[in-house]
């Protein structure tokens, strides 16, 4: 959050994507350089086809850049293993998707400890940080609920408790409010600030809506595999207005 | 229950599948229990035939008998017997069937009769001669008396002191219980068991002199080894001396080569169940695309991923096995019941080896274990990208891989090998019962049904295309669609479709053996058959004989042109069983002899020589002037081949005709136990029937059939056996109809969106549940149409090499069969839709649209 850290968490030089080969190769990302810092929160737009996701996805260790370099951490995430990759978003990151992926045969306390499990650290460390996070989320009276008997609002809460359980360096999500209504995605996103605030975290999220983006400390604006522009704390209007005219141009 | 560890998920997947879950164990519950229960049957059969061995041959060391079957030999050999040295004591016996009258009559008008084994023992030696013990009253001293086994008293009502009548060769004989005897172990089936006298039994058996074994025991149990071999050579060729081990290792070995049949089947069972695992597994795999996604985006490893799919399929498979153990127990018993009727044998009791437990369950575990092995593999392979995917629905779907233009060749080259392979086995298979044989020609099947397998997904669209037009004319436009959505995921309808060919081409390949074989013996009795009525024992025993008097008092009979009697007798060397048949000149005119080497060679009987059948000739290679080698009472001798009967049915293509003269010199057999009357052309047969049947009143071991009679009877007996292997070859078939219900479900699954949209534009629920059903016709008419056509090549082959009977088995087709497996394909087809179809008919049109 304060401007001109060099604390920096996350980093990625040239990055390229090219997916397919031959004449229906498609290049995503055409050299994207972009930092962040630790305990930023960092909302990134594009029309579709931009590369937005892609970019997601390498930033998270889902999928490996055509070139380019991924550093987290003080990690360089180049030639890492499928295995070394999973174990480092195991301890170092946590996801909020657009559609909650929650497990519908466990209750929300269940769904927040699924990192732990996969980690296959004990379960019992953590009893005082599920009480925190249940109360962050303000979900205390429905921790033994079953996802389809929570709304959307409350699932998408549970996933951010569950992003945050083991306490990751880099928080990745992707149009946390894509599914959500406006009300409710406010209060997601104000969620997600505070989190990064109250624990240092970067949070890097993806999203088509200028006012979800408006919450963030920092809008990275793509276009056609590019880094067209970028905006410090911007309102929601001053993002449509760059929307429209990167639409126009392209 | 709160969860502790990641490999939890996994068991909490199943029981929220719960449907699914029970559907998946379904094919391991019936594999499982299929090997079970044949496990079980012949352990339970095997154990049955040992105990009735040990019963027989008791507490003895060694057992002198003739050499090369149960014969009779002269009593004196007793004495020499006794004179060995370390012999402690030597015990004779008689052993004879015989008839016990249960005091009513049958609907024929027959005597109700059970089959009785007696043994005619000394008084003194009674204890060592036979395995029973007497459990009250005393052993038959002299006379007409008898020691009854207590389960057949008790359901008679007879006490000691009471009477009971029994049918001997002389006739009804009364004879006074005087004790009863305990059987270890219980009953054995309806077989009941008696002691008398020795002269008595001889006396009533017509067998002067004779005895059929002797029990020896040993000074000490050291000088069993020396014994048997001072035996062996003191009483020369004619006789043997075995150890009770050695018969009960031969009952093993018999059994052997049918529990390996009997496990193909089984197999076959287990096989499609796997393949049922396979498919639910890739199912849950594709519908958790994006859960899987999730785990592995949330740091998840692809082994943790693949092991939780394995953990789920050994969930499965133990929950499978088990369920399937308690099926395969009610199974053993049903199967034990239909082989009680069909070898006209009951048991009672199931030996449960801890060996069958173990290995079903292990067979079961393991194959749910490999069949997951691919599915594991494909999750542990999901990206976690897929996490942040909308839907990823039927992504899975397009079938075409590599190697698909190759597997069709690679197919039609397993055919190639494996269907000739069978047919040269095939042919073997009824010459030398051996396990290895067997087990080779389960593998030529095998291997037959897998090249099928690799082509029928080459089959499957001119094969829908075929159907489109029958299914258009039937089921309209939806019939049409649901043949062209057949052909969209093809891997996945051949792999449902290979496994219903498996079981109706079994039942197809079978049952054209057992027309054919069926048909022929009708042919053959037609041809060759020249009697009217004919008499046999009641229960096919061998030793059942009647005296001459008999066939005299037959032919008596006004109306009677013709008797031949037939003396017969079972041969064991080794491996080698054959039967010799004793039989005079009067049997060319009944029975139309084939002889290769002319009709005269018959005339050389009588001259010592011997007529061969077929098989035994082919097998040893044997031609008119050859000589046969046999071990009688008198030793082994050699007689000359005069020729070769190429329809010896009486003994399956097995038989030494020799003389009655040689029978009775060589083989101590000199009573006939096979009458076969000609009666006079324009007589009445009624009537002829009805004398005949008077004079056999007496002799209720013996049944009087007429031709007709005759025939009904082999082919009923014919039947019976094969209801047995039906039984277990639709089993099979019933596990390949869940595959298809399993196939269907996945369809739905995949095509949520498109159903939707179907439904959006006005299809309505009743059509679109039709296509789903008419999906399921296209898939069944797909693996019967296929299995009818490998089922019709498989038993030709059959029926081809194994000229079974040593007569040529010519082709049936099976018709009935053929059109019974086509009709079952539309009925597996529409009950196995029922359900997916529903699901389909309830799709919830905004959500599948929106389903993106």
């Amino acid at each position: 959050m304060s401007e001109g850290s060099n604390n920096v968490a996350v980093e990625v030089v040239d990055l390229e994507k090219v997916y397919g080969s031959g004449p229906t190769a498609v290049r995503a990302l055409k050299g994207v350089s972009l930092s962040f810092a630790a305990g930023e929160f960092a909302a990134i737009m594009g029309p579709s086809g931009s590369g937005k996701s892609t970019l997601l996805h390498i930033l998270g260790a889902l999928e490996e850049p055509s070139s380019g370099r991924v550093v987290i951490g003080g990690t360089d995430l180049s030639g890492l293993s499928d295995k070394k990759l999973t174990l480092l978003r195991r301890s170092r990151m946590g996801f909020v998707f657009q559609f909650f992926n929650l497990i519908p045969t466990l209750t929300a306390e269940e769904n927040v400890m699924l990192p732990v499990l996969i980690s296959g650290e004990g379960t019992a460390r953590y009893a005082e940080r599920l009480d925190e996070l249940f109360s962050l989320v303000g979900l205390e009276e429905r921790r033994n609920h079953r996802p389809d008997e929570l709304s959307g609002g409350e699932q998408q809460r549970v996933a951010i408790a569950r992003a945050l359980v083991r306490n990751p360096d880099l928080v990745l999500a992707d149009e946390p409010t894509g599914n959500l209504d406006s009300k409710t995605g406010a209060g997601v996103l104000e969620l997600l600030r505070e989190s990064a605030a109250r624990y240092g975290q970067t949070v890097v999220m993806v999203t088509h809506d200028a006012r979800a983006a408006a919450v963030a400390d920092r809008v990275v604006f793509l276009a056609d595999g590019r880094v067209v522009d970028e905006a410090r704390e911007p309102d929601a209007d001053e993002i449509f207005e760059r929307i429209r005219t990167l639409e126009s141009a392209g | 229950m709160r969860l502790k560890r990641f490999s939890n998920l996994s068991l909490r997947n199943l029981g929220a599948r719960l449907q699914r879950t029970l559907l998946t164990a379904v094919g391991i519950v019936l594999g499982v229990g299929i090997v079970f229960g044949v496990i079980t049957l012949s352990d339970t059969m095997s154990g049955a035939f040992r105990e009735l061995f040990s019963r027989a041959y008791g507490a003895a060391d060694l057992t002198v008998t003739a050499a090369g079957g149960n014969g009779p030999f002269d009593e004196e050999l007793l004495k020499e017997v006794r004179a060995t040295p370390d012999v402690e004591s030597a015990a004779p016996r008689l052993s004879q069937s015989a008839s016990l009258l249960l005091g009513g009559v049958d609907e024929r008008g027959l005597p109700e009769v059970r089959s009785m084994r007696v043994f005619g023992v000394e008084p003194e030696t009674a204890s060592l001669a036979t395995g029973f013990e007497l459990a009250e009253g005393e052993y038959p001293e002299e006379g007409a008396q008898v020691a009854l086994d207590g389960n057949s008293a008790e359901s008679l009502g007879v006490r000691p002191g009471d009477e009971i009548r029994i049918g001997t060769a002389q006739g009804p004989t009364d004879l006074t219980v005087v004790g009863l005897l305990r059987i270890p172990g219980g009953s054995f089936g309806g077989v009941s068991f008696g002691m008398m006298p020795l002269p008595e039994a001889q006396r009533v058996f017509d067998k002067p002199g004779k005895i059929t074994g002797i029990a020896v025991e040993a000074t000490d149990e050291g000088a069993v080894a020396a014994l048997e071999g001072r035996l062996e050579r003191g009483l020369g060729e004619g006789l043997q001396a075995e150890r009770s081990e050695t018969r009960t290792a031969q009952v093993d070995a018999q059994f052997q080569g049918f529990r390996i049949a009997l496990l193909f089947f089984a197999g076959t069972a287990l096989f499609v169940g796997a393949f049922l695992v396979f498919n639910a597994l890739s199912m849950t795999v594709l519908e958790r695309t994006r859960e899987l996604g999730m785990l592995r985006a949330l740091g998840a490893t692809r082994a943790m991923i693949s092991r939780s799919v394995i953990l789920e399929a050994t969930i499965l498979g133990i929950i499978g096995s088990v369920l399937g153990l308690l099926l395969g127990y009610g199974m053993a018993r049903g199967l034990v019941y239909l082989f009680g009727r069909a070898f006209r044998f009951e048991v009672t009791g199931l030996s449960l080896s801890p060996f069958a437990i173990v290995a079903a369950v292990v067979v079961g575990l393991l194959v749910t274990v490999l069949a997951a092995l691919y599915p594991a593999l494909r999750a542990g392979r999901v990206s976690p990208v897929e996490a942040m995917r909308a839907r990823t629905g039927g992504s899975a779907a397009s079938g075409r891989t590599r190697g698909s233009r190759l597997l069709p060749v690679l197919g039609l080259l397993l055919v190639g090998v494996g269907a000739p392979w069978t047919y040269y086995l095939a042919k073997n298979l009824s010459t030398e019962l051996s396990g290895l044989v067997y087990a080779s020609g389960i593998a030529g099947v095998v291997g037959t049904f897998l090249g099928v397998s690799l082509i029928i997904p080459a089959l499957v669209r001119p094969l829908s295309a075929l159907f489109s037009p029958f299914l258009r004319l039937l089921f309209g436009v939806e019939g049409k669609m649901a043949a062209t959505n057949a052909t969209r995921n093809r891997g996945r309808t051949a792999l449902t479709a290979s496994a219903l060919m498996v079981g109706i081409s079994l039942v197809v390949a079978f049952s054209a053996l057992g027309g054919s074989v069926l048909g022929s013996i009708r042919t053959y009795l037609e041809d060759s058959l020249g009697s009217d009525f004919v008499v046999q024992p009641a229960n096919s025993d061998f030793d059942v004989t009647f005296s001459g008097g008999l066939e005299e008092e037959v032919s008596r009979v006004p109306g009677v042109a013709e008797t031949t009697g037939i003396a017969t007798t079972i041969r064991r060397d080794g491996r080698e069983v054959n039967v010799v048949l004793g039989v005079d000149e009067s049997y060319p005119e009944i029975f139309r002899l084939n002889i290769n080497g002319g009709a005269e060679a018959f005339a050389a009987l009588s001259e010592g020589e011997a007529l061969v059948g077929q098989q035994l000739a082919e097998r040893r290679n044997l031609g008119p002037g050859d000589e046969v080698e046999l071990k009688g009472i008198r030793g082994t001798q050699t007689y000359r081949v005069a020729g070769v009967v190429e329809n010896d049915i009486l003994a399956g293509g097995t038989g030494v005709y020799v003389s009655k003269e040689t029978m009775a010199r060589d083989f101590g057999v000199d009573a006939d136990g096979f009458l076969a009357i000609r009666a006079e052309p324009g007589a009445d047969r009624g009537e002829i029937g009805r004398e005949v049947g008077a004079v056999l009143k007496d002799y209720p071991q013996l049944t009087l059939y007429s031709n007709a009679e005759w025939k009904e009877q082999i082919e009923s007996d014919f039947n019976r056996q094969y209801v047995f292997f039906y039984a277990i070859m639709g089993v099979s078939v019933a596990v390949s109809a869940f595959g298809v219900v399993n196939t269907l479900s996945m369809s739905v699954f995949e095509r949520t969106r498109e159903i939707g949209i179907l439904r959006a534009i006005g299809t309505t629920r009743f059509q679109v549940g039709r296509l789903i059903i008419d999906e399921g016709i296209v898939i069944s008419l797909i693996g019967c149409t296929v299995g009818i056509v490998v089922g019709s090549l498989l038993g030709y082959l059959f029926v081809l090499g194994s000229s079974a009977g040593g007569f040529e088995v010519v082709f049936h087709y099976p018709e009935i069969p053929a059109v019974l497996a086509l009709v079952s394909g539309l009925f597996i087809g529409v009950f196995a839709g029922l359900l997916p179809a529903r699901s389909a008919a309830r799709t919830n049109i905004v959500e599948a649209v929106q389903y993106e």
